[in-house]
């Protein structure tokens, strides 16, 4: 069996894209919560300073947005969206090396940094978390979940298999599948709960 | 977490349109607080999976972007241009194309009417000057003989004339007769005369 790991995950994006640009706003929603993450990263790794990889980030979904009408589906939307959050990153960078002299380091607006580059004070430091906590609690959650939904998560966020790609593996109807992959998802919800809460099992 | 089974239907419906499955036919209603809050940790779950997570993770990230986008409207810059246009506006867009191109191609049609009209007009008068009688140099005579204005009082008083024979051919049909030979006078007369100012004009011209 051949399967399209690639190619699902493109289309997926692709259905969800055509609803953006029939005017489907929510539909949008759906993309940044697919890339926020990875949005982020790449934008970090240009300019290695995270509030600023943050405002790049959200610049460029908002650009790709305003420019959704002319993503011809030529590329995959995740191609598109890197060229976009690459373009934003330079202009960034360019426009911090001609006003770096007139930055003043003890504006109020200034976040300060660390020494790893990770934001400490101003951007509402209740809403962000520490992933590498996370990280462990969701591979944990992962382990203790049974077979059968941890294969279907697996398949689904890893694999980036289509509901019926992975029915045709597990063989399964694809009810189920929907199925497996909410109760995945819902076990770890329920540890992460824990985490927040500050009492892990 | 989730309080019913009617709320866990709903989520799963999410989950699956979270994957890009089962996207529901119309536009999507806006996610409220709890779904946002699911939606967000199933993102976490994926990227973590795929080691893709920042060391520190902004959870209002999307919702701030969301805030962002709702606002803004979206440049279909390289669609084609009827094509941003709803399908009403694009149909009535059609109909005034095509009714500018029936209107185009009357005006079109009415003006080679006209030429031809007129071409044929100083044609046949042409032709008919020369077979009924020659004409005199007086009745050539000096354009500058023959205004415009003199001949449009001359006209004026035909145009009376034609007006009274009308009136006594409504009053006394046995006078038809020779009011319609007069009438056939008047009228050949008048050929004369516009063709002879059509001439002068002509030689005028020529000469100028």
């Amino acid at each position: 069996m051949k399967l399209r790991s690639d190619n699902d995950t493109a289309s997926s994006d692709a259905a969800i894209v055509k609803r953006v640009q029939n005017g489907d706003v929510q539909a949008y929603n759906i993309l940044v919560l697919r890339y926020q993450h990875k949005v982020c990263e790449i934008a970090n790794k240009f300019v290695n300073n995270r509030a600023d990889a943050g405002d790049i980030a959200q610049e460029a979904f908002i650009k790709a947005y305003k420019a959704i009408g002319s993503f011809r589906g030529e590329s995959s939307f995740y191609t598109w969206l890197y060229r976009i959050v690459v373009n934003a990153a330079k202009t960034y960078l360019e426009s911090n090396s001609r006003h770096r002299y007139y930055v003043d380091v003890d504006a109020p607006e200034f976040e300060s940094q660390d020494t790893q580059g990770v934001l400490t004070s101003q951007e509402s430091p209740d809403r962000l978390i520490e992933s590498e906590e996370l990280e462990q609690v969701i591979s944990k959650a992962l382990a203790e979940l049974p077979e059968d939904l941890r294969t279907a998560i697996t398949l689904r966020e890893i694999e980036g298999m289509s509901y019926d790609d992975i029915a045709l593996v597990m063989k399964t109807p694809i009810g189920t599948v929907r199925s497996r992959i909410f109760r995945a998802r819902q076990f770890i919800e329920e540890r992460m709960a824990q985490l927040a809460e500050g009492r892990p099992q | 977490m989730v309080t019913s089974e009617k709320d866990k239907e709903i989520l799963e419906q999410i989950s699956a349109i979270f994957d890009g499955e089962g996207l529901p036919e119309g536009r999507m209603q806006e996610f409220d607080a709890d779904q946002k809050r699911h939606l967000q940790n199933w993102s976490l779950i994926g990227s973590a999976m795929r080691h893709e997570l920042p060391p520190k993770v902004d959870l209002s990230f999307a919702d701030k972007v969301m805030a962002e986008v709702v606002k803004t409207k979206p440049d279909l810059v390289d669609q084609d241009e009827n094509a941003q246009l709803p399908v009403h506006a694009k149909r009535r867009f059609l109909n005034f194309k095509k009714l500018g191109l029936v209107v185009s191609q009357l005006a079109v049609a009415a003006s080679v009417a006209a030429v031809t009209v007129v071409g044929w007009q100083t044609y046949t008068a042409g032709d008919a000057a020369e077979l009924s009688a020659p004409v005199s140099n007086a009745s050539m005579g000096p354009v500058s003989g023959l205004s415009l204005a003199s001949y449009q009082n001359d006209n004026r008083d035909l145009v009376l004339n034609f007006n009274n024979i009308a009136q006594h051919s409504d009053l006394n049909a046995v006078e038809d007769k020779p009011n319609a030979e007069l009438l056939r006078q008047m009228q050949q007369k008048e050929l004369e005369r516009i063709n002879n100012y059509v001439r002068g004009y002509v030689l005028h011209s020529a000469a100028e």
